[in-house]
């Protein structure tokens, strides 16, 4: 019995580890590449340890843009220009979206409205590559998106450089 | 008049040191017996199997984190698939390992255990590679589910003791980033915290009855005692000090009151019905814990101009009431010994 308990959730344990990397994996390869500007923020608690505090300038224009009543968690309709960078448009309440259109997942908390991701981690010792970003990088694929990098202010990406940190 | 001789079942006396050295001391024994006895009931080897279990452990322990220390100063060149895969296979190594030893050997149980932790460190770096986002508490919440059924499997202490901090975790984070409860005025996390560890003893009591085996060593009852009167603590200190100056809080008044209940609970069990000292102990310390700050709310901080005066009969307070549960736990050890050795 404690043999086919093990070996169910073996598998269980298996399928669920494999079927979410498929799913990323998916968003990584065939995703759209949508650009979120980066608000600055008082450099002392910009950069912590191995991960960076994220503020998006979109979460300002919605916190001057919505109204008392905000739901606790929600969505932000993002209108998207042709540089592929994305700009507030609403709160989302229902409805379909236009094609320049997308979505993403806010939720309340004490410092106000909170795009989530809300870090962006990456190795220890990493952090002076980061200190120029200027955008958030994700990818789309219909409602589902994932934080992939960020980037400078010619849009482009940040990739450590690996032997500068071996000199 | 003949004192009337009591009969003694051989067979229920727990042979151990204290006693062969008590016949020893009454020359009911002689040294050799004495000496052979010893050996007897200490073999030599043991030492040996202490090591080879220490060395065991202390091995598992530094292997695993050998791995999260490679993965943490390699983590950029080395490609998503490579890190997730190795944390899978080292799941699998693990998962083999525990079905060729058998569960009832050590070797089987830390092998099983290394598995659940492989499931913890794949979630980990699965939101690290991924930047998911995710609450802390869906990490701990997908980690306990994942891996209950290798805790129910599991007859080692230390397996149950990871799935017992994991799962309080994910109800901690769960408060904290989804309630958005302020931990230290708000109760209701410790208030459900307190639920869950005392839930995890009523069904390790059930299990007892029915003569199974789960969280064996004692030590978890303990641990579970200590957990569910700390967390107990934090509702009762808040009722005594604000009580009077601002509106009780339901959880408050809920926690406080369960707290009262399972005082009770926790003494006439550990006292009566299956004695048990280290509970027990933590019992009278909550106690006294709680009735300290009765007092010093009363003579400290109701208004009264005591000044040093009020901090001299609260320090002599304190030491009565300390040293009469001293003596009580003192007497309760001696009953329980007394009874042990009949």
């Amino acid at each position: 019995m404690k043999k086919i308990i093990l070996l169910l959730a073996t598998i269980t344990i298996f399928v669920f580890f494999n079927y979410n990397i498929y799913v990323k994996e998916n968003i990584i390869e065939n995703g759209e590449k949508i650009f979120l500007e980066l608000r600055p923020v008082d450099p002392r608690s910009f950069m912590q340890g191995d991960y960076m505090a994220l503020r998006f300038k979109i979460e300002e224009d919605a916190r001057f843009n919505a109204n008392e009543s905000v739901p606790l968690k929600g969505k932000i309709v993002v209108t998207i220009n042709e540089q592929k960078i994305g700009h507030f448009e609403k709160l989302y309440i229902g409805g379909d979206l236009n094609a320049n259109q997308c979505l993403f997942d806010y939720r309340l908390t004490n410092l106000g409205i909170n795009i989530m991701p809300d870090s962006f981690m990456f190795q220890e010792g990493h952090a002076s590559f980061y200190e120029k970003a200027k955008y958030g990088v994700f990818k789309f694929i219909g409602h589902e998106y994932l934080l992939t990098g960020l980037a400078d202010e010619h849009l482009n990406e940040i990739k450590p450089l690996i032997e500068t940190l071996v000199k | 008049m003949v004192k009337e001789k009591k009969s003694v079942d051989l067979t229920k006396i727990k042979i151990q040191r204290s006693l062969i050295e008590k016949l020893f001391a009454q020359n009911i024994i002689s040294t050799e017996v004495r000496t052979s006895s010893l050996k007897l009931i200490y073999p030599h080897q043991n030492w040996g199997l202490w090591a080879q279990r220490l060395f065991l452990i202390l091995g598992f322990s530094l292997i695993l984190s050998s791995i999260i220390f490679f993965f943490a100063f390699n983590w950029a060149i080395i490609p998503n698939f490579a890190k997730l895969g190795v944390i899978e296979v080292g799941f699998f190594v693990a998962i083999i390992c525990s079905f060729c030893f058998d569960l009832k050997k050590i070797l089987g149980q830390i092998s099983l255990l290394g598995a659940s932790v492989f499931v913890g460190a794949f979630l980990a770096v699965f939101g690290q590679i991924y930047q998911t986002g995710a609450d802390a508490y869906q990490l701990f919440l997908i980690w306990s589910l994942l891996i209950l059924p290798f805790v129910f499997i599991s007859t080692n202490s230390f397996h149950w003791f990871l799935w017992f901090v994991v799962t309080s975790l994910a109800i901690y984070f769960y408060c904290n980033q989804v309630f958005m409860i302020n931990l230290i005025f708000d109760n209701v996390t410790w208030v459900l915290l307190a639920l869950f560890s005392s839930a995890l003893l009523v069904v390790k009591a059930y299990y007892r009855s029915l003569k199974k085996i789960w969280m064996p060593a004692p030590w978890t009852t303990s641990l579970l005692v200590l957990a569910t009167l700390s967390y107990l603590l934090v509702p009762s200190l808040h009722y005594i000090f604000e009580i009077g100056k601002e509106p009780i809080g339901f959880f408050v008044q809920l926690g406080t009151g369960l707290s009262l209940i399972i005082h009770a609970i926790f003494y006439l069990y550990f006292r009566f019905k299956k004695p048990a000292i280290v509970p027990l102990c933590f019992t009278y310390l909550s106690l006294c814990i709680i009735v300290e700050a009765i007092i010093a709310r009363v003579i400290l901080w109701s208004g009264n101009e005591l000044g040093a005066i009020g901090y001299l009969i609260v320090l002599i307070f304190t030491l009565g009431l300390f040293s009469f549960a001293t003596m009580r736990l003192h007497h309760f050890y001696k009953q329980m010994r007394i009874k042990y050795d009949a």
